[in-house]
């Protein structure tokens, strides 16, 4: 007995757009071949052909009165002045102007870099210029980082320990059998010292005036002037630098980390202020982007 | 003034009509208003399923047109209008739907109150209709009432209205294939609704046994 055929939703839909005349010619063909052998499709396209025509013979509603407009009417409903579309100009320059801060910033950081590499290699070359002196003066200044105690306690623990202070122990207590250890503590601490901005001057010992920077304690050759060096700008304070020992300062913190970010942060007010002011402008861009933008969707969707 | 311009109105194509309407003739705006006002009050009345509600659809519809008619692109005006019309419908039922009314309650000669509502149907016979296609027309509304605005607005478009599949999709702001579905579910729906109205029916609307197994 041969099995009754079901309709899917896909057969139904075909159904009705043959029904309203909607298929290709190609569909049209096909369905009217699958139509000429599918029974329940021949018995639902009838119901469905009765049903049309039943609603296509629905009696037609005639409009009760006219609908149109007075000229009190037309006055009433006057389309009011259309301000999305202000606002919607207003948004997207407010947008564009905020793109082309943002990338205008980029391409800023991205070319302001190797400018700032060259300013900090001043202090680089200064290290090396340290390095180098260190080599041609057997004397050494010896800082002692991050331990506040006897340079013959600190000594193993030095070099660039990462302690926030250091002290300062007099070269009459350094014992002279602190070997190579403490020699290389004194060359990663030079580098800090910033020393390169005071001109060198011969015959400087150890025993300098004291914890302000002296020319006499810098351990940087005479020949080693390096024109970089001069182009440290003078607002790069130098407080902080040991050039000089003093016995009766021995072990004493003198400075800090922190105060030396601080000072670094000092030494680069301009770059502060354009960043602060630019941060207004993005906000203000931003705001002024969002209020137009709803603004203009509210006008849209009111007009 | 507006006398002067009746004539010349009265013999303008759509487009030149909708051109001096967006200038702000208002005799070619009502011009196009009268041309399709009786399309969109039918389309309203069978989506509404209420003379009134569907007047009142109607005329939103139209003020509405007046105040979009410049964010009209071409096209079918008759589809523009007709999506107008559809949406004005959907916020009446809304409306309608928030507030739904009570009707008012029937009395009979005597003062009594009628139960049912049977009373707002108009049984008599109209000069072109039969008792025949009088019962297929009550059943068909009824059933047409019984129907998901959804389904309601593209059986009424496409049935009723005679919009082919294209208009109703711009009408409805749906794809075709939305259309093609909702149109197959509506007429599903609706047969059977009719068949559950049985005997009520001429015999071509119903399923004889051997048709139901």
């Amino acid at each position: 007995m041969k099995r009754q055929e079901t309709l899917s939703q896909r057969d139904l839909e075909l159904l009705n757009a043959y029904l309203d005349d909607a298929l290709n010619e190609k569909e049209r063909k096909q369905f009217e071949e699958r139509l000429a052998r599918s029974l329940p499709l021949q018995k639902k396209l009838k119901e469905y052909t009765q049903l049309k025509v039943a609603l296509r013979e629905l009696p037609k509603q005639p409009a009760p009165h006219n609908f149109t407009l007075s000229q009190e009417q037309a006055r009433a409903y006057k389309p009011g002045p259309k301000l999305y579309p202000a606002f919607s100009y207003v948004a997207l320059t407010a947008v564009l102007l905020l793109a082309i801060v943002f990338s205008s910033e980029f391409f800023f950081n991205q070319f302001s870099t190797p400018m700032a590499t060259q300013m900090e290699s001043p202090t680089m070359e200064a290290e090396t210029f340290a390095v180098k002196s260190s080599d041609e003066k057997p004397e050494p200044l010896i800082f002692t980082w991050g331990y506040p105690g006897g340079l013959s306690e600190g000594a193993e623990g030095s070099g660039m320990g990462g302690g926030s202070s250091f002290t300062i122990t007099s070269i009459d207590e350094t014992d002279q059998e602190m070997g190579e250890e403490a020699g290389g503590g004194i060359e990663t601490a030079v580098p800090v010292v910033e020393a390169p901005s005071f001109p060198p001057e011969e015959g400087v010992e150890g025993s300098g005036e004291a914890v302000t920077p002296t020319p006499e304690a810098t351990p940087i050759p005479t020949e080693a002037e390096p024109p970089i060096l001069s182009a440290i700008p003078e607002s790069v304070t130098v407080e902080p630098l040991i050039l000089g020992l003093q016995e009766d300062k021995a072990g004493q913190i003198i400075s800090t980390y922190p105060q030396l970010s601080d000072q670094a942060e000092k030494a680069e007010p301009a770059r502060m202020w354009r960043t602060l002011v630019s941060d207004k402008v993005k906000i203000g861009l931003a705001a002024m982007a969002a209020l137009s933008g709803i603004l203009a969707l509210i006008f849209y969707t009111k007009r | 003034m507006n006398g002067a311009r009746l004539a010349p109105v009265a013999f303008m194509t759509e487009q030149e009509l909708i051109e001096q309407a967006l200038e702000g003739d208002l005799d070619a705006f009502n011009t196009l208003v009268l041309q399709y006002q009786d399309l969109a009050y039918n389309v309203a009345y069978h989506i509404m399923d209420d003379p009134a509600a569907a007047a009142d659809a109607t005329q939103e519809a139209v003020i509405s047109m007046y105040r979009k008619l410049d964010t009209y692109r071409g096209g079918s005006f008759k589809s523009w209008f007709l999506r107008i019309v559809t949406n004005a419908c959907y916020d009446e039922l809304r409306r309608i739907n928030r507030r739904p009314s009570v009707p008012l309650q029937p009395e009979n000669s005597e003062g009594e109150l009628i139960d049912s509502a049977e009373w707002m149907e108009d049984n008599s016979p109209g000069p072109e209709q039969n008792a025949s296609n009088e019962e297929i027309q009550q059943a068909i509304q009824s059933c047409l009432e019984n129907l998901e605005e959804k389904f309601r607005i593209v059986l009424v478009l496409v049935d009723i209205s005679g919009e082919d599949y294209a208009s109703v999709a711009q009408i409805i702001h749906r794809p075709i294939g939305t259309v093609k579905s909702r149109l197959s579910r509506a007429r599903q729906k609706m047969q059977s609704c009719l068949q559950g109205f049985g005997e009520l029916l001429p015999e071509k609307f119903r399923l004889n046994d051997e048709e139901k197994s």
